[in-house]
């Protein structure tokens, strides 16, 4: 009868020991809370550390689903108040009035006005390959739309003879154009405007770490710190380039304390006819999809609307222009490039510093050397 | 001389030892092979339901007005049928476990890959972007 009981509370302690490990591994599982939602015609995913760091003696405090619940509705209450303002289709909208056949729009807010701002410095300040005045040329494409097709020349012509930075004035509350027809879309800086509102939002939350990525845009914030680790590489957050050759796959990591990366890519939104790819980001001096021999641009800034923006114009340019124009140092960033054929590129910055990986992918069956 | 052992029956004891190594080795298949499966998270107007990919099904779903039926087969989700004005879910690539996610404006209908590129499934990176 001892053998019994000994045996008994043995198995006991056993189970108990490897019930406890099971807990801790389901814990560790559950490091972030998802939430997603729809804004800006694109999925938002955030992604909230649960750990709230406030230990009750030894075990470690996780804050619950309804608090994190409400805060995932905050963010999508400011993506939604930006949309409201930014949208070229949501009819009330301030492009909408923008973009009406009007000579001039009064009482604008002051952040918007602040973006039109920002957007014609950078557009000027990267020689015009980003540019927030194409939204005729990109209605006409409409590649996000059921009803997209390839325009005639003489349509694209037309189109783009209503563009152009200087056929609009912005004022301290006002936007004047001088072409009626001038229609301005903020689609390639207005996500990364939204983010760096939502990630601004959820500094100011007890939550002490996450991401939030917003379409081809991610934002970090808060210290890792609290996961235990004093390493600081390992409190860095790792995302992933996706590969736009084969979207299945990554090119590699960037690794980040803080800040934001943006993407723009030619497998993003777009749709095919006779064969031929044609994606959302245009040359403004063509205006065709851009075929600067890049299919992404992966850009790193400390500014989410600068990173969004540069995205797109250094997509334009193409990599040997958009190399001249990141050793200008016009603009603080790092940028990951993948050509066409697959190279991917660093600037010197990414590659000095370490904090990019490249993804090397299992080895295959040996090669035949036949 | 040659010493026979008694033949015993078996004792409690030895059943312990057999259900402990019994919850042993399922635990380690719980380890090894479990963990999150592959799924689509659905975001609706009414909330947000998770489903496996690796299981085949049709849901019918309703979100801001509109009707859709989504079909999940062979590790795959789409949207086949709906009446939202656009239509544009419905053109929209399958997703599956290598991320992606496909969305309808007009309903506020959110279909998304919860497992990307298999790299974040292995907890290597914290986000990939799409």
């Amino acid at each position: 009868m001892k053998k019994f009981i000994s045996a008994f509370l043995a198995a006991v302690v056993f189970i108990a020991v490897l019930s406890s490990f099971s807990s801790c591994e389901k814990n560790e599982e559950k490091e972030y809370f998802d939430a997603n939602f729809i804004a800006m015609d694109t999925a938002v995913t955030v992604r909230l550390a649960r750990n709230s760091g406030k230990k009750d003696g030894r075990k470690i405090i996780y804050f619950d689903d309804a608090y994190l619940n409400e805060i995932k509705q905050n963010c999508a209450d400011i993506a939604k108040e930006i949309e409201a303002s930014l949208s070229r289709t949501i009819d009330g909208s301030i492009v909408s009035y923008i973009n009406k056949e009007t000579d001039c729009v009064l009482d604008i807010d002051g952040d918007f006005i602040s973006l039109l701002n920002e957007s014609f410095e950078l557009s000027e300040n990267t020689g015009g390959a980003f540019n927030i005045t194409l939204g005729t040329l990109t209605e006409l494409w409409n590649i996000t739309g059921d009803t997209h097709r390839v325009p005639s020349a003489e349509e694209i012509s037309d189109a783009l003879s209503h563009t152009g930075n200087d056929k609009i004035t912005v004022g301290a509350s006002d936007v004047k154009k001088s072409d009626r027809k001038l229609k301005i879309d903020l689609g390639a800086i207005g996500k990364g405007y939204a983010l760096e509102k939502i990630t601004e939002y959820l500094e100011s939350t007890d939550v002490l770490y996450g991401l939030v990525s917003f379409g081809g845009n991610v934002s970090v914030f808060g210290s890792k710190e609290i996961k235990g680790t004093k390493d600081e590489e390992s409190q860095k957050y790792k995302i992933g380039i996706t590969d736009p050759l084969d979207t299945s796959k990554v090119v590699g990591y960037v690794y980040i304390d803080s800040g934001y990366v943006s993407v723009s890519g030619d497998y993003e939104r777009y749709f095919e006819e006779n064969g031929i790819r044609y994606h959302h980001i245009f040359d403004p001096e063509t205006g065709y999809p851009a075929d600067s021999g890049l299919s992404s641009v992966a850009v790193i800034c400390s500014d989410a609307s600068t990173a969004d923006a540069l995205s797109t114009a250094l997509f334009v340019m193409g990599y040997e222009k958009a190399l001249d124009f990141y050793k200008s140092e016009k603009y603080d960033f790092e940028a990951v490039f993948t050509k066409k054929d697959g190279t991917t590129l660093l600037t010197s910055g990414l590659s000095e510093s370490g904090m990019f990986e490249e993804y090397v992918e299992e080895p295959a069956e040996p090669a035949n050397t036949d | 001389m040659e010493k026979i052992l008694p033949n015993k029956k078996p004792t409690a004891l030895d059943f312990i030892i057999i259900a402990i190594f019994l919850a042993f080795a399922l635990l380690f298949i719980f380890f090894s092979v479990g963990g999150e499966s592959l799924s689509v998270t659905v975001t609706s107007d009414v909330g947000e339901t998770t489903y496996p990919l690796d299981r085949d099904m049709t849901l019918h779903i309703s979100s801001g007005g509109y009707n859709y039926t989504v079909e999940i087969k062979d590790g795959k989700a789409a949207v086949t049928e709906a009446d939202c004005p656009d239509g544009i879910c419905k053109s929209t690539r399958p997703i599956d476990r290598d991320g992606g996610s496909i969305i309808c404006v007009p309903g506020g209908l959110l279909i998304k890959s919860n497992i990307s590129h298999g790299e974040a499934e292995n907890g290597k990176a914290d986000i990939i972007i799409p």
